[in-house]
């Protein structure tokens, strides 16, 4: 016999936007059929590209026959050194004096979700969490479902298709103080424009005359750039300043362990008895949550970075993944001309990281699509990542097409 | 000139104050207090700062071999070497995990031939280990089971499940079930107070090899629990954690879970394979909804998928891989079986061999319970002071509560074990 249901008013949640592209992409029999939708990084023939320094690290573990012990709460001890040395840099004044905890997550989701259940439960003084405008899709979520208020900061510019600098600034000094202002460290999400160093500078100073509590999101250190130093350099000036920032790290994309589930969850403190305060809350957050993280990403991570050979091929190939970005960049631009756009694509150029918005709108998106099997997100997103020398020439055409 | 002297030392005033405020206020996390030192990672700490060769950990609730190390399972090596061979890439799974890790998962829990599996009207998502499944049905439940905000968890449970469902914005309640005078079940109290649970609350109960007491229902008295728990219309829970590891039979560790299911409950489940694949530090784990029907189980399945997104995206592939290995592979299966048995049998072993010890050295009291009781954790009716002495004079650790995880026993320390409680008891 069978039980009543319990889960009758239970509705069918709206589908993913991201993974509709996928789909409608899988079902499309076009041969020429491109998918710029997906944020992972795709190699020149469009194959998913696992590291060869990840390679010879997972070698490496293996031959040392290691057990499957628990890791503790806040994750793997070597791993999280080497995670937060690569964000502050190893000379950082926070590392040595201890003033910091850093905790292992489930990369950068994991990270950014822990962070909100702290606030939520620590951060007493203001619920409010500032995104800017706009950012990740799955930012808000997180921070809602942590029982945290959403609300917004200018931030791109369609008229530029470029950074609202002075929109950011004016919207940035009304914000409440002690609010959370989320920052993308580097190669936003999903419009990849960032701020320039001088303009980093004065966003800085307005937030610390505001009293607003940083979170940064560093999703993309070393493949925004292709230099790790380069793009941390903004979440370094902010904690040089006296920014106590909260930090989300993911190795996802700049080591290519998206499945593995690997990033880091930093807290710079006023000293290291706070930090030590902090860790022990942050440790009876994540117990009820999933208990300890992974371990076989954070071995693989740990072992890259603080093995000298495998950091720098580790180096070299986050390089090479950058560069391949910005030349596919500079081939869409050199193909848009050919094909005889007057429009100005220079954004294109300029933009940095996997994403691009490329200004289309919704209807141009939708002939893209329908017309030519280009498959990108409804805000005229792409994935740089899913452009290769084979099909760049595809693309700028189709592109012109809809555009001129 | 006054105007400008005026708005000078404004600036300046203005700048020191916010110097000297910035200079105070450097701290978020003023108020954040210290908290209390974990329980058990307590008792290991103690553990390793001892320097009596004699010292013995029973506080660790992981599996140890004969001579008191980590043990990988054979079948996860074969299985680590197949998965390396193939050169797999590392792209993202979907949000509910590795589709035939979770086809896999659900078909040890319920039977390959199981009539829910075969209407489709169950849905399974990987998660992150057993903690992982169970946070993502707490806050389900919390989410979209409005009409109680009640979880009943038998009296003692796992310290964990208490903040996994306050966390997740539930009240937390008790029922009746270990009984200290006969260090076995309280049935008769578990039925008395189950019969007074509101409707629709929800109702924790252990599959197998309950944690801590290792107190188990026998099947006539599941067969009781089940008819009540309908008749009271409580939403079941059940965490299994232990499947194939309880008896050393899969089959038989799942009875109570498709015996519910049967009688027309339809469950929440969470498993764990940490234990019974010895695959801890990778998380893997299942979370499992039966619903009325293939349609309920797609909507149920899309909003698992909304609250999963903001946690953690999706789940980590290692394990996942590993378990969906062994688990389709008749070989690599066989060979689980082989081995998660000879887990059981081991801790059984030293169960005995315990018992029939604590005899030798001459103790009188009742140590049946020790026999009885099922799984890794042996609740041994130890008082506090006597879990004092056991520490401080013979080096040997176990949490407060006088659990002792008869994992961490082997052949050559369990006289030692035996000697040392006898003297405690005598």
């Amino acid at each position: 016999p069978r039980a009543s249901s319990w889960w009758t008013e239970v509705q069918m949640g709206p589908p993913d936007p991201i993974l509709g592209v996928t789909e409608a992409y899988k079902r499309d029999t076009n041969s020429k059929k491109m998918n710029l939708g997906v944020g992972a990084y795709r190699d020149d023939n469009g194959k998913p590209f696992v590291l060869s320094c990840v390679r010879k690290a997972e070698a490496l573990i293996t031959s040392k026959m290691l057990d499957k012990e628990y890791l503790p709460i806040g994750g793997l001890g070597d791993f999280n050194k080497a995670c937060a040395e690569l964000a502050l840099g190893q000379d950082s004044e926070v590392l040595k004096s201890k003033r910091s905890i850093t905790v292992q997550t489930i990369s950068g989701t994991g990270s950014l979700r822990i962070g909100a259940n702290f606030l939520s439960r620590f951060h007493t003084v203001a619920r409010d969490v500032y995104l800017p405008k706009p950012s990740w899709g799955n930012h808000t979520p997180i921070f809602r479902d942590a029982g945290m208020q959403l609300k917004a900061y200018r931030y791109y510019d369609p008229a530029t298709c470029g950074f609202d600098f002075t929109g950011a600034l004016d919207d940035i000094s009304t914000i409440p103080e002690h609010s959370v202002i989320v920052l993308h460290a580097c190669a936003h999400n999903p419009t990849g424009v960032d701020p320039r160093p001088e303009q980093w500078k004065e966003l800085s100073a307005v937030i610390k005359k505001r009293k607003l509590l940083v979170f940064f999101d560093m999703a993309y250190q070393g493949f925004a750039s292709g230099d790790i130093d380069r793009d941390a350099w903004a979440v370094r000036y902010f904690i040089e300043q006296g920014h106590n920032v909260l930090l989300s790290q993911s190795f996802a994309k700049n080591m290519g362990l998206y499945g593995e589930r690997v990033g880091g969850f930093t807290v710079v403190c006023a000293d290291a008895e706070e930090a030590k305060r902090v860790e022990s809350q942050l440790k009876i957050l994540i117990r009820p949550i999933y208990s300890n993280p992974p371990m076989n990403g954070a071995r693989i991570a740990s072992t890259i970075l603080s093995t000298p050979e495998l950091r720098s091929t580790w180096l070299e190939e986050v390089k090479g993944m950058a560069d391949r970005i910005i030349t596919m960049r500079e081939m869409l631009v050199t193909n848009l001309k050919k094909e005889g756009s007057t429009h100005n694509w220079q954004h294109v150029i300029d933009q940095i990281g996997m994403f691009c918005f490329t200004g289309l709108k919704p209807e141009q998106v939708e002939r893209l699509t329908k017309e030519f099997s280009v498959y990108m997100t409804k805000d005229g997103r792409i994935s740089v990542a899913g452009v290769t020398s084979g099909n760049v020439g595809y693309l700028a055409h189709a592109i012109h097409q809809v555009t001129k």
